[in-house]
């Protein structure tokens, strides 16, 4: 049975894809297909924060007995990704493909680097503390 | 559990990394000034002038980035961020900018005054700076593939400045040394270019190639071993001697062309395509690294060669020039506006308005930007390599080198003036 590491890291690659196939649309100018990608992520995406943000964050919270600590921080970086989830829709309306390919390189390094903290502390983390870790993932997918 | 020790939100005050970002390029200028006034340096090894030269670039420009960019990486891969504080990482730059000014006039007038000074300056720059690195490092446990690079790497750079200082200590005041050089020139050379520099660019291509570029991950076993046995074959390189250590060598440097060849693979699979001038420096990196390699390896079968064509120079050229500092120049157009995008938006949560009209990656270095860099760097890069066959044209390889480096300045300064610009 898969961990929750190897669950939350392969969605993680699954985002990256539908970000990529969206980014690479914009590149060669072929909006309709741009904004499927865009949604499909965008969709994706908030799937994963909200398994986050709903079950594994609390039940870390819970089992660790603080609210300060990793998951706080991780909860900004989700608001500041939603900041440029904004910025990359707004570019998409108005077809602007250089604001938008700024902002997703953007979006793109603040995604990674903030996965690379989930994927190397957090979730390995989670595992352990956890009380009872299969259940997690399973309210997580769930979700 | 506890998690108290652990400090996720610790990114370190701009400050710090943009300051040793910020001052490197200034020692690229010092040394294509060198190289332009001091034309010989490019060929004559012990000429003091090529001795400062390669102290320039490599202590005075790449080390500082790399400081830099491990006291912002470090948090990010381990939640352990360098207990440096503001002034100390200003003294650690003061010193080390100093120290690598007073060896490359140590070098020129040999003397102990200079000698005990540059000594001073080394000491408390590196020794600070390493001994606060050593501290975070040995609370991350399990330390992942990166950090085993890293480990192996900062364990390279204090052989390398060790060997250094007892090689200065001989030429500048024999009289007082208190041991005999343990390690060679040709060794001090080789673990500070193939240890630590090359150790540092394995680690981090481990993690930025699939994370930047979409691009696979590299094999966990190769990831697990590769900068370990890079490592060992450079510790019994160094230890033994005869044709055991030439086999040695030799092993290592088809190590690094298979690493050369992995990572090339890698990048040709990322899946994402977009033009992206860091990609671009990295592969001209690996082909400059694996060409180089190629000469070393012809040197070891054929030792008669140098004295015929300067394969020495030329292997260096490539390693160094076109292979550490393309990595780096590569990284800078990614990390400098990622880490001036990140203060923003730290600064800025609290108002929600201004957030939007904050400017994005591209805006704080540009890709056109980006690509005259590269442009740059490669005909600074062919430049050099012709003046090893022309002389005559060593002044406008300095002159290319320099432009390299102001244009490397400029466009962070540049950055960070955009930076402050929406602070206000
Ligand atoms: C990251 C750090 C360093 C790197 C990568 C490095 C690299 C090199 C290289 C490549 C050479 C060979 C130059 C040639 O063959 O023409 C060399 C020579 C030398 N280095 Fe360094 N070096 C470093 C730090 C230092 C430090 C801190 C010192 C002294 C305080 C030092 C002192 C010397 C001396 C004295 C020589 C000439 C040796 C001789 O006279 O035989 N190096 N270094």
């Amino acid at each position: 049975m898969t961990s929750i590491s190897e669950f939350m890291t392969s969605d993680h690659r699954r985002c990256d894809e539908f970000f990529n196939q969206a980014e690479e649309a914009v590149s060669q100018g072929k909006w309709d297909e741009a904004q499927q990608g865009w949604s499909e992520f965008q969709q994706a995406i908030e799937h994963h924060f909200s398994m986050e943000e709903q079950v594994l964050f609390p039940a870390f919270e819970q089992a660790t007995g603080s609210t300060a600590g990793p998951t706080s921080v991780m909860r900004m970086e989700h608001d500041q990704m939603r900041q440029l989830f904004a910025q990359v829709g707004q570019a998409l309306g108005a077809k602007d493909a250089d604001t938008l390919l700024g902002a997703s390189e953007t979006l793109m390094i603040l995604m990674q680097q903030h996965n690379m903290k989930e994927e190397q502390i957090l979730y390995p983390m989670s595992m352990r503390a956890l009380p009872d870790p299969d259940n997690t993932l399973n309210e997580m997918q769930q979700c | 559990m506890r998690t108290d020790g652990l400090n996720f939100d610790n990114i370190p005050p701009l400050s710090i990394p943009y300051g040793f970002f910020a001052t490197a390029p200034l020692f690229g200028v010092l040394a294509g000034l060198v190289l332009l006034f001091q034309p010989q340096a490019l060929t004559a090894r012990w000429d003091p002038a090529a001795l400062a030269l390669v102290h320039l670039l490599t202590l005075g420009f790449a080390a500082q980035i790399m400081l830099g960019a491990l006291c912002q990486v470090m948090p990010v891969v381990s939640s352990q961020p360098i207990p440096l504080s503001r002034t100390q990482a200003l003294l650690v730059r003061g010193c080390i900018s100093l120290g690598t000014v007073l060896l490359s006039l140590t070098f020129l007038f040999p003397g102990p005054i200079l000698f005990s000074l540059t000594l001073a300056a080394f000491v408390i720059g590196f020794g600070l700076f390493i001994s606060r690195l050593i501290q975070a490092l040995i609370k991350i446990r399990p330390a992942g593939h990166t950090l085993v690079s890293i480990r192996l790497a900062a364990f390279c750079l204090l052989i390398t400045l060790i060997a250094g200082v007892i090689l200065l200590w001989w030429r500048s005041s024999p009289q007082t040394a208190p041991l005999a050089p343990i390690l060679n020139t040709d060794q001090h050379a080789l673990w500070g270019i193939q240890g630590w520099g090359l150790l540092l660019v394995v680690g981090v291509s481990f993690q930025v190639i699939p994370m930047f570029h979409v691009a696979p991950d590299f094999p966990a076993r190769v990831q697990r071993w590769l900068p370990g046995a890079l490592m060992l074959s450079l510790l019994l390189g160094t230890v033994l001697d005869g044709s055991a250590a030439i086999a040695l060598m030799a092993l290592s440097k088809l190590l690094v062309l298979g690493y050369c060849a992995l990572a090339s693979r890698h990048l040709r699979q990322r899946r994402r395509k977009l033009l992206d001038y860091t990609v671009r420096f990295w592969q001209l990196a690996l082909g400059c690294i694996a060409l180089s390699m190629v000469v070393n390896l012809a040197t070891l079968g054929w030792p008669e060669l140098p004295n015929r064509l300067p394969l020495a120079e030329l292997s260096a050229i490539l390693f160094g020039f076109g292979g550490l500092l393309a990595v780096i120049f590569g990284m800078l157009q990614k990390i400098v506006p990622f880490l001036l995008y990140l203060h923003l938006q730290r600064q800025c949560l609290t108002q929600p308005e201004k957030l939007l009209t904050l400017p994005n990656m591209k805006q704080l270095i540009s890709t056109a930007r980006s690509k005259r860099q590269w442009w740059l760097h490669c005909t600074a890069l062919c430049g050099l390599l012709i003046a090893l066959w022309l002389p005559l044209l060593t002044p406008l390889a300095a002159l290319l080198l320099i432009a390299d480096f102001v244009w490397l300045g400029w466009t962070l300064h540049q950055a960070f003036a955009l930076y402050r610009q929406h602070l206000n």
